[in-house]
């Protein structure tokens, strides 16, 4: 096995999670996001010498993501049956998730792209504001006020939901 | 920078937020703050949480399998392309002094250009087999067990077809045309050998190989 190779297989391993969890939280399908990460790979595998230094593996597997994804919409598309948020949410719920995550994950779903797609990157990925600004070809200080809101709409969404729970437990 | 970009950043990188705290002795932190620290630290943990979906089974390994399995198929795509670029350059050459090739050096040439279907791994019915024969106006009077290849070819500009059977986990091609062919004769080079022979519905060219395989097609499928 090549040197190119070790690399792309560590960074198959290092980075599959997180690539993957970003892709569910941009297509809202797992077996879409499944096949996304893939075809990040694929492309990662082919400019691999783009690649100069490890640290910045991270942001570049992620601009590569982005670019697939918006590919997906590009190519000839097969009719897609369009599932309920209801039954999307029902495939991610596990018996150990709490109300909590649950009440979350639907909020989350509400976000808009734009909100979701930088605070999954700096949640999940760990990204910075500046190299999430440079994924999404944003400019840091946009990135930051998305983040912002997003977070704000969220902690919205989630006190809306709190007096319902109350009716419905009392 | 101004007090309220500066807060605004704060909220937006919660890590920053809490650093900012962290600058500040805890006995100086108001009770208000502290509030803040723990209901942002407990938001952060719960966002965390419900982001960190499942990971399909094995996933990672699936890709890492894609991409060993790939590189197999391309080095041996690869070798094949220069495979039949050298033996096409030396079959070009051939045809420049002698005009026109044999039918064994086309039929080799056939093998070398269409090498791809000689690594299908679908077994077809022996049924489907004998209506593409049929409609090609051929037929043999007996299949080899496991064809794994069946269609109708141009081959030397005729309508032919091209089968190719595994025999003993090996491929072998059969070739069938409506061209008289020499009974009986040999050929080959490095690394296949062929055979011809004058069949009652169709003549037929095997190519395999090992020459023993080559026996074996034809007395399977001569045999009634």
């Amino acid at each position: 096995m090549s040197i190119k190779d070790r690399q792309f297989e560590s960074l198959v391993k290092s980075f599959y999670q997180p690539l993957y969890r970003y892709a569910y939280w941009s297509t809202k399908n797992k077996a879409v996001a499944e096949d996304l990460v893939q075809e990040t790979f694929t492309r990662a595998w082919k400019n691999i010498n783009q690649l100069k230094e490890v640290k910045s593996a991270k942001p570049w597997l992620f601009t590569i993501l982005n670019r697939e994804n918006a590919r997906r919409f590009e190519r000839k598309q097969l009719p897609v049956v369009e599932m309920t948020e209801e039954w999307q949410l029902e495939q991610l719920a596990d018996k150990k998730n709490d109300i909590d995550t649950m009440l979350m994950r639907r909020a989350i779903f509400k976000l808009a792209e734009n909100y979701r797609q930088p605070l999954v990157l700096q949640v999940i990925a760990g990204l910075t504001t500046d190299e999430i600004a440079n994924v999404l070809k944003l400019n840091s200080n946009t990135v930051s006020t998305r983040l912002f809101r997003a977070r704000a709409e969220l902690k919205s969404q989630l006190s809306s939901q709190q007096p319902e729970r109350g009716e419905n437990n009392g | 920078m101004d007090e309220l970009e500066k807060r605004r950043r704060q909220l937006a990188d919660p890590e920053q937020h809490v650093q900012s705290f962290g600058e500040t002795p805890v006995n100086e932190l108001s009770q208000k703050q502290i509030e803040a620290l723990k209901s942002s630290q407990v938001f952060e943990g719960l966002l965390y949480q419900s982001m960190a979906v499942d990971i399909p089974e094995q996933a990672a390994e699936k890709v890492i399998l894609n991409h060993r399995l790939s590189k197999k198929k391309n080095y041996f795509t690869n070798w094949a392309i220069a495979a039949s670029v050298m033996f096409a350059s030396i079959l070009s050459i051939t045809l420049f002094n002698n005009k026109q090739l044999s039918i064994a050096d086309e039929a080799l040439v056939h093998v070398y250009d269409e090498i791809d279907h000689l690594f299908e791994s679908n077994v077809i019915a022996t049924e489907v087999v004998k209506q593409r024969l049929a409609k090609s106006g051929f037929s043999l009077p007996s299949l080899p067990g496991e064809i794994t290849y069946a269609s109708k070819c141009g081959f030397r500009g005729n309508k032919a077809m091209h089968l190719v059977a595994e025999i003993e986990g090996q491929p072998v091609t059969i070739l069938i045309t409506p061209l008289q062919v020499e009974d009986n004769e040999k050929f080959g080079d490095k690394r296949f050998a062929g055979k011809m022979r004058r069949l009652a519905k169709g003549n037929v060219i095997v190519i395999a190989e090992k020459t023993s395989l080559i026996d074996k097609v034809y007395k399977q499928i001569t045999h009634v």
